[in-house]
């Protein structure tokens, strides 16, 4: 027993001490950083209390918009991802012909790098030579020129984005939908619960755990959105794109305010813990009942 | 097993052997689009012949005009592990580095390689800070171009005007032949600053611009509302889906025959060279209208950092990159112009024999846009400003003075400039 309790130590102590120094020592560096007046190249550890928070919130027009900009992100992005992944995992799980043929279409986009996709979905919206344009001509509709506009850009990157990330959330779902088992089904269909009311009394409580983990990994993916907005817009045109991630990157980077790079990393990740710390109550909660 | 453990082991100790030896020269830069990449490489190679003990490792950050080196340069310093030298905008994106002491003073080569002597005044300042020389320039471009279809203009009669006011009073003659007045490609908003920049300078004039980049002047004056007005006019001119194009693209619209101008730097004359065009025959490039006898500077450099690697090859690399040869071979190829002014014109097209000539008699200013002029983290926060101004047509003139004015202010432009002191 002893042998074994200091084998198990052994064995995870080292991912326990890669994780502290490289997740949690480095959260709060990125803290301390935060409360300093480090705005400049070189270090600068004189501290400024909340100081660079405070500009955030009440005098930094960007942020603000990045801000707004998230929030109307989000709820298009998590749901967008949720009800079609759970659309499409329900005609997966239907038992359609040549069903490994469609989910490796519809997972595939996953497994491309936002960049490319980012730079595809460019050309797909170029108000001249692109897919989308040559569309709305046959369809005898007005030209949009999406990644230009103030009004459309955001939504053209969401669609970019939703297209992106359907397929992760299609194959969490699938794995909830083959683990309700079929003698319920049958019981439930006996019982006289058809269509409509089968999914909602039956099949989507089922599915809970999925849904849950499928909100909380598109939450905390919205709240982090780089990669595919600096690649299509780089946050323009006018902010109408921009996100906290964008500027955090753009501040500490380029502008060599680091420490208000850092308070705007600390409150995307206080935003992302609002989700992440009730999904680690519930997660064990869930176990344990379905245990 | 045991085999396996000396095979691995031997593995790891070539692997560091190879390592040591690589890191002998290391050098960052951003060059690598079509041209500018050959150029750097064409140097390389010459320089390696010179020196054939060198390992030289490249180690090219595609994007974002720099940005993405920048935050790998920045990372390398502060884990104590610099390279040898790498690519920065002389002026205040060099300032940067030497105000915080991670650049080591080079005052002494210019001295003995009398540099002085063979760079203009202005391209001096940009390489020095507080007294000090930090970095020698690789070449010289000029950020106010106004590049035309000699076709376009041949068939509509027009020939490129000398004042900014008769540039504008010519857009609308272009827009009803059907043409586009200006390409503009601003999917990243460096272009349309550079479109208010070049245009301010032609309001303005030398004086002025630098005035208003060192914040003692600030964008209520009439000159510079009157080149937000011109600004705006100018967009209301430019090809509708300039959002999803980069400057290349809209050079492009040029060469397709769709559009008349566009105001770029002169790196467009290598994307014309490129494409087949011929200079003065096909296209011609000449100083935005109002900026006659203004070269504005746009000035790439290499520093030595602090704790650089293997300091002599260093100092090397900055002596060969001034010397006559590698200055003409590399400019021949990007399409800029040598900062020495001692290479000969033969092997330059037209358009770079103008600039060289100009560059010696001009009066010298320097791109906000790309570094040079004014604090990087204002110049950010100004070009996302226009930006908001480009996109809110529906904005008093008052309200985008203000926004410019609080843009400034935010970021203490003026205090900045003041404190470091450096030349204009």
């Amino acid at each position: 027993m002893k042998k074994r309790t200091a084998l198990s130590i052994g064995l995870i102590l080292p991912s326990v001490i890669i994780v502290g120094i490289f997740v949690y020592a480095f959260i709060a560096w990125t803290f301390a950083v935060s409360l300093t007046n480090w705005n400049t190249l070189l270090p600068n550890w004189s501290f400024a209390g909340l100081k660079n928070y405070i500009y955030l919130f009440t005098q930094d027009m960007r942020f603000h918009m990045d801000l707004i900009n998230n929030f109307i992100f989000l709820p298009f992005f998590v749901l967008g991802t949720m009800i079609l992944g759970f659309f499409l995992a329900t005609l997966l799980n239907s038992g359609v012909k040549f069903e490994s043929f469609f989910r490796t279409v519809f997972l595939l986009p996953m497994a491309i790098s936002l960049v490319v996709s980012g730079v595809i979905w460019v050309w797909i919206y170029d108000p001249t030579n692109g897919a989308l344009a040559s569309l709305f001509q046959i369809l005898h509709l007005p030209a949009i020129n999406w990644l230009g506009s103030m009004t459309y850009a955001l939504p053209a990157i969401i669609i970019a984005t939703i297209w992106q990330y359907t397929g992760f959330t299609t194959s969490i779902y699938l794995a909830g939908l083959r683990g309700i088992p079929q003698e319920v089904l049958e019981a439930a269909r006996l019982d006289g619960a058809h269509g409509f009311r089968l999914y909602w009394n039956i099949i989507i409580p089922m599915v809970q755990s999925s849904t849950v983990t499928a909100f909380v990994l598109m939450v905390q993916l919205s709240l982090q959105m780089f990669d595919i907005v600096w690649v299509m817009t780089q946050g323009g045109p006018a902010f109408a794109t921009d996100m906290p991630a964008v500027y955090m990157f753009i501040a500490g980077f380029k502008q060599n305010f680091v420490a208000r790079g850092a308070a705007i990393a600390m409150i995307i990740f206080a935003l992302t813990l609002i989700v992440v710390i009730p999904y680690i109550f519930t997660a064990g909660r869930i176990t344990e009942e379905e245990a | 097993m045991k085999k396996r453990v000396i095979l691995l082991v031997g593995l790891l100790i070539g692997a560091l052997a190879v390592m040591s030896v690589a890191a002998t020269f290391s050098i960052y830069d951003w060059w690598t689009a079509g041209g500018e990449k050959q150029a750097i490489t064409k140097v390389l190679d010459m320089f390696q012949q010179q020196y054939p003990d060198i390992k030289i490792v490249q180690n090219p950050v595609a994007g974002g005009a720099g940005v993405n080196m920048q935050a790998v340069i920045k990372s390398l310093i502060f884990a104590g592990v610099p390279p040898t030298t790498f690519q920065v905008h002389a002026g205040w994106e060099m300032y940067q580095y030497a105000s915080a002491n991670l650049l080591q003073p080079i005052t002494n080569l210019w001295q003995s390689e009398g540099w002085t002597k063979v760079f203009p005044e202005r391209i001096q300042q940009l390489c020095s800070y507080q007294g000090q020389f930090y970095a020698v320039p690789m070449d010289v471009h000029r950020a106010n171009m106004v590049w035309y279809n000699k076709a376009i203009f041949d068939k509509l009669g027009l020939t490129m005007p000398t004042t900014i006011q008769d540039f504008i009073n010519m857009l609308p003659k272009i827009k009803s032949a059907g043409y586009i007045p200006i390409a503009l490609g601003d999917s990243a908003n460096w272009t349309t600053a550079m479109l208010f920049e070049e245009t301010l300078l032609a309001v303005a004039g030398p004086q002025k611009y630098n005035e208003y980049f060192e914040g003692k002047i600030t964008a209520s004056d009439p000159a510079v509302q009157q080149t937000i007005q011109y600004f705006r006019t100018e967009l209301q001119y430019v090809n509708p889906n300039h959002a999803s194009l980069t400057w290349d693209q809209a050079c492009g619209l040029l060469v397709n025959g769709q559009a008349a101008m566009t105001i770029m730097g002169d790196w467009a004359n290598g994307y014309f060279m490129a494409a087949g065009w011929t200079p003065n025959v096909d296209y011609g490039g000449v100083a935005v209208p109002g900026t006659e006898g203004i070269y504005n500077l746009v000035v790439d450099s290499f520093p030595i950092p602090v704790g650089a690697p293997d300091v002599q090859t260093g100092y090397d690399w900055l002596k060969f990159i001034a010397t006559v040869p590698a200055q003409a071979a590399f400019n021949q190829i990007k399409g800029s112009i040598p900062a020495n002014i001692n290479v000969p014109t033969t092997g330059f097209n037209p358009i770079q024999v103008a600039n060289m000539e100009a560059l010696k008699k001009d009066v010298l200013t320097a791109s906000a846009v790309h570094g040079s002029e004014a604090p990087v983290a204002f110049v950010t926060d100004w070009e996302n400003a226009l930006t908001v101004i480009q996109y809110h047509p529906e904005m008093s003139l008052a309200a985008c003075v203000n926004l410019l004015n609080t843009t400034a202010q935010q970021d203490n432009l003026a205090g900045t400039v003041a404190a470091a002191g450096v030349n204009y």
